[in-house]
C-alpha cells in the first residue's frame, strides 16, 4: 500500500509550496515585482495539489481500510458503511486538520483565481502572503504532531472500530463538520486582507469592500454549520436538547458573535468612515478565536461530549494563536495614526448609533461566552480548585443579552443614516410596535406565560416586524431586486433570526422532560400525549446491533427509540424517535431495557423544535441572497452622501449600497 | 394635525394597551406546578455528570447519572428543596458538581465580571458617541483632508479586481 508515503507527499508539497508561496508573494508585495507577485498562482496550484494529494491517499486509504495508517487504524472499520467511512477522515483530530487544510488550500486557489488581474497589487500580495503562512501552519502540523499518515507500530490490525458511534448514526455528520470549516477558514481571507491592508498602510475602505463577499460567504456557512451541529446534537445525543453551552459549541458561537458584529460595524465604516480600529480589531478576533477554539476544544484543556479528537500539539496551536494575536495588535498600533476616524455621529437617534449598542452587546455576549468557557481553567491554575461553569451559567447570562438584542434588531433597521426627527421615528417603528402587540397577545392567547418569553415573543415580534418593512419598502423600490443585497438578504437574515430566536424562546420556557418506565399494556400520559409501549425488535445489519422499542404515540402512529451497538463495541448509542410537527416535536430516547421487560425513556415535549432548523435555512437563504451580486452595482465613497433627512432620501442612499443605483 | 399622524398614533396608542394587558396576564400567570419527574429532571440538569465528559446528570445515562436521578427524586420524596438537594450532592461529589457556579469568593467573579464588561461597553459607548459627535460641523483640518484623501486613494472598485 502507498497511501502513508503518497499521503507524506502531498503534504510536504503542500508545506513546501506555502513556505514559498508566502515568502515569493511578501518579497513581491514589498518590492512591487510583478513576475515575483504572479508566481503566487504557481504556489496556491501547488498548495491545492497538495492537499488534494494527501485527501484522496488518506480516503483511499480509509475506503480500502488501509490499517497499516494508525489513523485508519484508529477510525476505520471493514463494517462501517461507505459513508460514514468518507466522513470517518473528519472524525478525529489529525483528519480534522487535513480537512482544514483542504478548505484552506481551496480559499486560497479562490482567492488568486478572483484577484489574478490585481495580483500584483501589494494588498493582494500581502494578503496572499498572509494565507500561505496559515497554509503552512495547518501543513506544518500534518508534517509534525498531527501527522494523518503515521504507520501503526506492528501487527497491523486487520480490522479497526470505525468512528465513534456517535458519529456513525446520522448523515448529519457527513455535511457539519466540512460546512463549519468552510466558516471557520472562510475568515481567513479577509483577515489575510486586513493584514494586507494594515501592512501596506491602505487601511481605509478598500480592503474590506472587495472581501464583503468572501466574509458574508464564511458567515454564512458558519451559521449554518453551527446549526447543522445543533440538530445533529438534537438528532443523536438524546438528551432532547439542542445546545448545552459546551465547550466545542461554546468555541463555534464565538467567532460567529465576533463576526456578526463586524458585519454590522463594517457598514458604518463605509457609509461614515468610523470604527476602523474597532473593524480591524473585529475581524483578527474573529480569526483568532477560530484558533483558540481549535486549542480549547482539540488539545484537551477541556473535556466535552463534541470532542471526538484530541492530541498533544496544544502548544503549537496556542503558540500560533499567541502569534496571530501579536501580530493583529502590533500591526493596528503600528499604523494607529492611519487608523484615525475622519467620521461623525449626528444624533444618537441614527443607524450607526444603534450599531454601535450592536456591537458593543456582542462584545459583551462573547466576553461572556469566552468566560465562562475558559474560567475553570483559570481558577484552576490560580488555586488548585475544580468548579464547573454550565448551562444554568449561560442561560442566565444569556437571556438578558438576547432581549437585548432583539430590542435593537427592532429598533435599528428602521432607523435612518445621520439623524431621524422624532416624527420619523414613531412613524418608521410604528410597524415593529404593532407586531410586537399582535405577536405578544397571540402568544398569551394560546396560553404562553412568564413575563420573560412573553418579552422574547413580543421584540421578536418588533423585531420581524422591522424586518418585513425594510424588506417592503426595498422591494417596492426596486421590486424582486430589493431581496438582494445587503438591505434585502440582510433583512431576510433577521427574519430568519427571529424565528430561531422565538424557538428558542418557547423551547427555553416551555419544554417538558420526564423519564418514564413503560411496560407492556399499559397506557402513560405525558403534556397530553399517551404512550403505549407495544414491544421491541432487535435488527442486525453488518455494521450495528440495535434494539428498538415500538412505543405508540396518542394510539396513531408507532415510533421507535433504539439503543444501538456499533461494530462490536460495548459503548451502547442511543438513537432517539421524534415526530415533528410545526407546533412541537415529540421527543423519544431510551435509557435503558430493564431486563424484567417494558422500556425506561425519556420524554421531551419540545415547542416549536422545528422553527429552529426553518429559523437556520432562511438565515442561509438570507445569506446567499445578500452575496449574490445585483446589476449596475455601484460602490458607495467611505465618507456618507449629502444628509439625507427623509425617509425617502434615505431609502435612496440604502438602495445606492444594495443595488448600486444611484 | 393629519390623518396619516393620528392614525399613527392611535396604532401606537393600542399597540401599548394590547401590549400591557398581555404582558400582565402572562407575567401573573407564570408557568404551571411541576411533577415530580420534571421537577427532576430539571434539577438534574444543573448537576454534572461525575463520570461523564462535559455531560449534566440529566443528559447522561451513565450509571451514576442514574443513581444520581434516583437519589434526586428520593429527596424530592422526603421534601426537601430544590437548592436544598443540590447543595447535598455538592456536599457528597465537591462544589464542582454544581454547572452553576458559586456567587461568593474568587469563583463569584464569574457572575460579576460580565456586569463589569457591560458597564465598561455602555461606557464606551457613551464616549464614543459623545466624541463623534463633537466632530459634527467641525472645519477640516489639513490633517484630516489628507486622511481623507487617502481613504479615497486606496478606494479600490472591486470591477478592477
Amino acid at each position: 500500500m502507498f497511501n502513508a508515503p503518497l499521503g507524506l507527499v502531498g503534504v510536504a508539497l503542500g508545506l513546501g509550496a506555502s513556505l514559498a508561496g508566502a515568502v515569493s508573494a511578501g518579497v513581491a508585495a514589498r518590492r512591487g515585482n510583478a513576475a515575483t507577485a504572479r508566481a503566487a498562482k504557481l504556489y496556491a496550484g501547488l498548495v491545492a495539489t497538495g492537499a488534494v494529494v494527501a485527501v484522496v491517499a488518506m480516503e483511499r486509504a480509509l475506503i480500502t481500510r488501509d490499517f497499516q495508517l494508525a489513523y485508519v487504524a484508529q477510525v476505520g472499520s471493514s463494517r462501517t458503511p461507505a459513508v460514514f467511512n468518507v466522513a470517518a477522515m473528519w472524525s478525529a483530530f489529525e483528519g480534522s486538520i487535513l480537512l482544514w487544510a483542504l478548505v484552506l488550500a481551496g480559499f486560497l486557489v479562490a482567492v488568486v483565481v478572483r484577484f489574478r488581474a490585481t495580483i500584483a497589487d501589494p494588498l493582494v500580495g500581502w494578503a496572499l502572503s498572509a494565507m500561505f503562512v496559515i497554509c503552512a501552519f495547518f501543513f506544518g502540523l500534518m508534517a509534525g504532531p498531527a501527522n494523518p499518515f503515521r504507520l501503526v507500530t506492528p501487527p497491523v490490525p486487520l480490522d479497526g472500530p470505525g468512528p465513534n458511534p456517535l458519529l456513525q448514526n446520522h448523515i448529519l455528520m457527513a455535511f457539519h463538520p466540512p460546512i463549519l470549516y468552510l466558516g471557520y477558514v472562510g475568515f481567513s481571507v479577509p483577515f489575510a486582507f486586513a493584514i494586507g491592508a494594515l501592512i501596506t498602510g491602505r487601511v481605509g475602505d478598500g480592503w474590506m469592500v472587495i472581501t464583503r463577499r468572501w466574509t458574508l460567504l464564511a458567515w454564512g456557512f458558519l451559521t449554518v454549520g453551527i446549526l447543522l451541529g445543533s440538530w445533529w446534537s438534537y438528532e443523536v445525543l438524546g438528551w432532547g436538547g439542542f445546545w448545552a453551552w459546551d465547550p466545542v459549541e461554546n468555541a463555534s458561537l464565538l467567532p460567529w458573535l465576533t463576526a456578526t458584529a463586524y458585519i454590522h460595524s463594517v457598514l458604518v465604516q463605509q457609509r461614515r468612515g468610523m470604527l476602523r480600529v474597532w473593524n480591524l480589531s473585529l475581524l483578527c478576533a474573529t480569526f483568532s478565536l477560530t484558533i483558540l477554539g481549535t486549542f480549547l476544544t482539540r488539545s484537551g484543556v477541556i473535556n466535552s461530549v463534541h470532542a471526538f479528537s484530541e492530541s498533544d500539539i496544544g502548544p503549537a496551536i496556542l503558540a500560533f494563536f499567541v502569534l496571530t494575536v501579536v501580530v493583529s495588535i502590533g500591526l493596528i498600533a503600528w499604523r494607529g495614526e492611519r487608523l484615525r476616524s475622519p467620521g461623525a455621529i449626528d444624533s444618537v437617534a441614527s443607524r450607526e448609533a444603534a450599531f454601535l449598542a450592536n456591537n458593543a452587546l456582542f462584545a459583551v455576549f462573547a466576553f461572556v461566552v469566552l468566560l465562562g468557557t475558559v474560567f475553570p481553567l483559570v481558577i484552576e491554575a490560580l488555586r488548585g480548585d475544580r468548579i464547573s461553569v454550565g448551562r444554568p451559567y449561560f442561560d442566565r447570562m444569556a437571556v438578558p443579552l438576547g432581549l437585548a438584542l432583539l430590542t435593537l434588531m427592532a429598533i435599528a433597521p428602521v432607523l435612518p443614516w445621520r439623524r431621524s426627527s422624532t416624527d420619523a421615528l414613531r412613524d418608521r417603528l410604528t410597524v415593529p410596535i404593532a407586531a410586537a402587540a399582535i405577536v405578544t397577545a397571540a402568544a398569551v392567547a394560546v396560553g404562553a406565560r412568564g413575563i420573560v418569553p412573553a418579552l422574547g415573543f413580543g421584540l421578536g415580534g418588533a423585531a420581524a416586524g422591522a424586518a418585513l418593512r425594510q424588506l417592503y419598502v426595498n422591494i417596492r423600490r426596486h421590486r424582486w431586486r430589493g431581496l438582494f443585497g445587503a438591505t434585502g438578504g440582510g433583512m431576510i437574515v433577521h427574519v430568519g433570526f427571529v424565528i430561531l430566536a422565538v424557538a428558542i424562546t418557547a423551547a427555553g420556557a416551555y419544554s417538558r422532560r420526564v423519564e418514564l418506565d413503560l411496560e407492556t399494556g399499559r397506557k402513560v400520559e405525558f403534556a397530553g400525549h399517551t404512550l403505549e409501549f407495544k414491544g421491541t425488535e432487535d435488527v442486525a445489519v453488518p455494521s450495528r446491533v440495535e434494539r428498538r422499542a415500538l412505543i405508540e404515540l396518542d394510539g396513531s402512529r408507532i415510533l421507535t427509540p433504539a439503543l444501538q451497538r456499533f461494530n462490536g463495541s460495548a459503548q451502547t448509542v442511543g438513537t432517539p424517535a421524534i415526530a415533528t410537527s410545526v407546533s412541537g416535536d415529540v421527543y423519544l430516547s431510551i435509557v435503558a431495557f430493564p431486563e424484567e421487560g417494558g422500556a425506561r425513556i425519556v420524554v421531551v415535549i419540545m415547542p416549536l423544535a422545528y422553527w429552529l432548523w426553518t429559523g437556520g435555512a432562511v438565515m442561509g437563504l438570507g445569506t446567499i441572497l445578500s452575496i449574490v451580486p445585483t446589476r449596475g452595482r455601484r460602490r458607495q465613497p467611505p465618507l456618507s452622501a449629502p444628509e439625507l433627512p427623509t425617509e425617502a432620501s434615505d431609502q435612496a442612499a440604502q438602495s445606492m449600497v444594495s443595488t448600486g443605483q444611484p | 394635525m393629519t390623518r396619516s399622524r393620528r392614525s399613527v398614533r392611535a396604532v401606537w396608542a393600542l399597540s401599548i394597551v394590547v401590549l400591557l394587558v398581555a404582558l400582565t396576564i402572562a407575567g401573573v400567570g407564570e408557568p404551571g406546578a411541576r411533577t415530580t419527574g420534571e421537577r427532576v429532571e430539571q434539577i438534574a440538569a444543573t448537576i454534572k455528570c461525575p463520570t461523564c465528559v462535559g455531560q449534566s446528570v440529566a443528559q447522561s445515562d451513565a450509571p451514576a447519572s442514574l443513581a444520581i436521578r434516583a437519589d434526586i427524586e428520593r429527596r424530592i420524596g422526603l421534601g426537601e428543596t430544590d437548592d436544598g438537594i443540590r447543595g447535598a450532592m455538592a456536599t457528597r461529589f465537591g462544589p464542582d458538581i454544581l454547572l452553576s457556579p458559586s456567587s461568593s469568593g474568587l469563583v463569584g467573579l464569574v457572575w460579576l465580571l460580565p456586569l463589569v464588561g457591560a458597564t465598561t461597553s455602555v461606557a464606551i459607548v457613551v464616549v464614543t458617541v459623545r466624541r463623534l459627535r463633537r466632530n459634527r460641523g467641525a472645519v477640516a483640518t489639513d490633517d484630516e483632508r489628507t486622511l481623507v484623501a487617502a481613504a479615497l486613494s486606496d478606494w479600490i472598485d472591486e470591477s478592477s479586481l
